[in-house]
C-alpha cells in the first residue's frame, strides 16, 4: 500500500465526513480510491462495455480471435 | 452463491466477439450476494490476449492498451463494490493442481482455475470453452453461448 498526501477543500472533506457519517460510504480511502477508479474511467471516456465494444469494432482490421480461440491459444503456449 | 468466471468470460466483456450482450447480463446480475470469482492469473491471460490479437495485426497496440485499461478500472471497482473476489496464485494452490494436471493432461493455467474454482466453492464454472469439459467435483461448468444459460443461472436465485 502507498500513503498519498493531497490538499483538499475543507468543504469537500466535510460533506464527505457527513456521508460517511450516514453510512452511505465506509470510509475516507473507500471514497479517494473510488475517486480514483472513477476519475480513469471519466478519462477513458467509454460509457459500458459495449461502448468499448463498438469502438474496438471500429478500429479491428479483421476480426478478432474467439474468445475460446484467443484464451485457449495463450494456455497452449507453455 | 458464487461464480467462477473463466478468463475468456472476461475477453467476451471487453472484445467485439459474440454473444457480447449476454455476458453484459451476467454482469449486471452480479452482487454482494451473487459474487463473481476469478484468479489474478486471469489478468495476465487478458494482457497476453489482447497482445496476441496486437501480434495477429487485429488492432493497434494503443487500442490494446485503451481496452485493458478499461477492463482494469472496471475490475477495480467491482473488486472494491464487493461484486468480484479475485483469488490470489498461492501456494497451497499450485501443488493442488498438480493432481489435475497428472490425472487429466491439463495445461497449468487450465489446472490453476479449476482448482481455484473447486477451493472456493463456487455454485459453478462459466467458461466460453467448449473443451474445458474436466471433472470439477460439484462445480458444474456452464457455457454463455449455449442455450438455456440465462434460464441455469437464474436457478442460482431460485435455489
Amino acid at each position: 500500500m502507498t500513503n498519498i498526501s493531497v490538499s483538499v477543500d475543507d468543504e469537500l472533506v466535510e460533506w464527505l465526513d457527513q456521508l460517511i457519517s450516514k453510512g452511505f460510504i465506509k470510509n475516507r480511502s473507500e471514497a479517494i480510491r473510488g475517486g480514483i477508479y472513477s476519475f480513469i474511467l471519466n478519462k477513458l471516456g467509454f460509457k459500458s462495455k459495449a461502448d468499448l465494444r463498438e469502438y474496438l469494432k471500429k478500429q479491428q482490421k479483421k476480426d478478432f480471435q474467439t474468445g475460446k480461440q484467443a484464451i485457449r491459444s495463450i494456455r497452449e503456449e507453455e | 452463491m458464487q461464480i467462477y468466471l473463466d478468463t475468456n468470460i472476461f475477453y467476451h466483456a471487453y472484445c467485439p466477439v459474440e454473444k457480447g450482450s449476454i455476458i453484459d447480463w451476467l454482469f449486471e446480475k452480479l452482487s454482494t450476494e451473487f459474487q463473481g470469482v476469478t484468479s489474478e492469473w486471469a489478468i495476465v491471460e487478458m494482457f497476453r490476449a489482447l497482445k496476441k490479437q496486437v501480434n495477429l495485426g487485429i488492432i493497434e497496440e494503443k487500442d490494446a492498451n485503451l481496452a485493458l485499461d478499461f477492463f482494469l478500472v472496471e475490475i477495480g471497482q467491482m473488486v472494491q463494490d464487493d461484486k468480484i473476489i479475485l483469488k490470489p496464485v498461492s501456494f497451497k494452490s499450485i501443488m493442488a493442481a498438480r493432481e489435475l494436471i497428472f490425472t487429466y493432461n491439463l495445461y497449468a493455467a487450465d489446472a490453476l482455475h479449476g482448482i481455484t474454482a473447486i477451493n472456493s466453492n463456487v455454485g459453478a464454472f462459466i467458461s466460453t470453452d467448449s473443451d474445458f469439459k474436466y471433472d470439477l467435483g460439484t462445480v458444474p461448468i456452464i457455457n454463455p453461448l449455449e442455450t438455456n444459460f440465462k434460464e441455469k443461472i437464474m436457478n442460482f436465485f431460485i435455489e
